[in-house]
């Protein structure tokens, strides 16, 4: 790739101030890209569930399979939930941490949607997790929400268009 | 995502890798490495932030294709850089190399730095690794030097290649409540 | 204190400050609640699993018959 050429487009970004932040969603997604990534970086004002939402969808629409190493273990598991969540060992907490997601053939209407997500808490864990949304809609929204406490100011939410 | 910079080891080897002046103008930087050492022994790469030695820690996973496992960088005794991963030696499968991507947001903020990993290899033998690391570095500086090398200072292969990638995010926008 | 949700249009950049509403705090409470036996029911599995595997090795090392769960656990 020659030097300067931009492959991820930066579509939208949210940096928290303030301590009442508790949910971030991004609207009006365009169409136009192959695929997605949102980076959340910072930590939430407890330790908590932090997630997405597709097209504001709260429906146990949502199937995954997680492998986690927690600096003793390292396990495994599957089933189905209600939202994109860490449901392991790297919960967003008052320490820093990297929340990574990839959102693959997101406006793809023939798909269902497979996001790759990745947890990295030094103080916790490294988690990485596999979810299939069952809905061929193209995404247009992603909400990202904790399930406790709000957000801490600096924490910063960046969503990118990835090109074909 | 935009190319900052790239190399490639030539035939006399490298003992290190080395990224300095990082411009402080991106959001995130991702590195991309394929590295092989000309050592026999096996070795894992080492990740070293602005030339220092102290306040790193990290909390990995593993598999190595029979096995699975978790540790921590106090637990086996590697304090002074984030361990990226195995990399292959002379005795692994010609021609193979090692993996990894690093991805570290707000480099240039003034938080503590988080380092996230990942590191593949498949030589077709017991000896190929997945490996994830979640890494910080607790100091509030800027990042503005990469250094990757082999933990026991072994040479890098010809053909070993890194590239630091830059990632923008761009303006905010106007917030109203 | 009232939280809050921002939301920010990527077709016009421009981003609102939102306060929740009891419902909304309500629904955030119960997928909480919900994520929270969700994790301890996965984790409980993941133990499960692990611990079959160890008594499994354990006994194959010793010579000893698995039960059939223990047997399941290996990957042949």
């Amino acid at each position: 790739m020659p030097v300067g050429v931009p492959a991820w487009t930066p579509l939208a970004n949210y940096t928290v101030s303030g301590s009442s932040t508790t949910t971030v969603t991004f609207s009006s997604i365009s169409g136009i890209y192959r695929d997605l990534v949102l980076v959340v970086a910072g930590s939430n004002s407890s330790t908590t569930y932090l997630g997405l939402r597709l097209n504001s969808d709260t429906g146990f629409n949502y199937y995954y399979n997680w492998v986690s190493g927690n600096g003793s273990s390292a396990s495994s598991n599957q089933n189905s939930t209600n939202g994109i969540y860490f449901l392991s060992n790297a919960q967003i907490g008052t320490t820093q941490g990297l929340y990574k997601f990839e959102l693959f053939d997101y406006a793809d209407s023939n798909k269902h949607k497979t996001i790759f997500a990745k947890a990295d808490k030094a103080d916790a864990a490294t988690d990485s997790f596999v979810y299939r949304w069952n809905q061929t809609s193209a995404i247009t929204s992603i909400q990202a929400v904790v399930l406790g406490g709000n957000l801490v100011a600096g924490t910063t939410l960046c969503l990118y268009g990835v090109s074909a | 995502m935009e190319l900052i910079a790239t190399t490639t080891v030539g035939a006399g080897g490298a003992l290190s890798i080395d990224f300095t002046s990082i411009p402080q103008s991106y959001t995130d930087l991702t590195l991309v490495v394929a590295a092989r050492h000309t050592s026999s022994n096996s070795d894992f790469g080492i990740l070293q932030i602005n030339g220092t030695t102290t306040n790193y820690s990290f909390r990995y996973l593993i598999g190595d294709g029979s096995s699975t496992g978790s540790n921590t960088s106090s637990n086996i005794g590697l304090t002074n850089s984030i361990w990226i991963g195995n990399i292959l030696g002379t005795s692994s499968t010609s021609n193979t190399f090692s993996n990894f991507r690093l991805y570290l947001p707000n480099y240039a903020g003034s938080a503590n730095k988080i380092v996230s990993i990942e590191s593949v290899n498949e030589n077709n033998t017991t000896t190929a690794h997945q490996f994830f690391n979640a890494g910080l570095w607790s100091n509030t500086a800027a990042i503005t030097s990469l250094s990757i090398k082999t933990y026991n200072d072994w040479t890098f292969a010809q053909y070993s290649t890194a590239s630091l990638y830059g990632i923008l995010k761009g303006s905010g926008g106007a917030t109203v409540s | 204190m009232a939280f809050t949700k921002i939301v920010v249009n990527c077709e016009t950049g421009v981003t609102e400050e939102i306060e929740l509403t009891a419902e909304e705090i309500a629904e955030l409470e119960a997928a909480q609640a919900q994520a929270e036996v969700d994790r301890v029911a996965r984790e409980a599995e993941a133990e499960a699993l692990a611990a079959l595997k160890a008594s499994a090795k354990a006994k194959l090392v010793a010579g000893e018959p698995l039960t059939e769960e223990e047997a399941s656990t290996l990957i042949v």
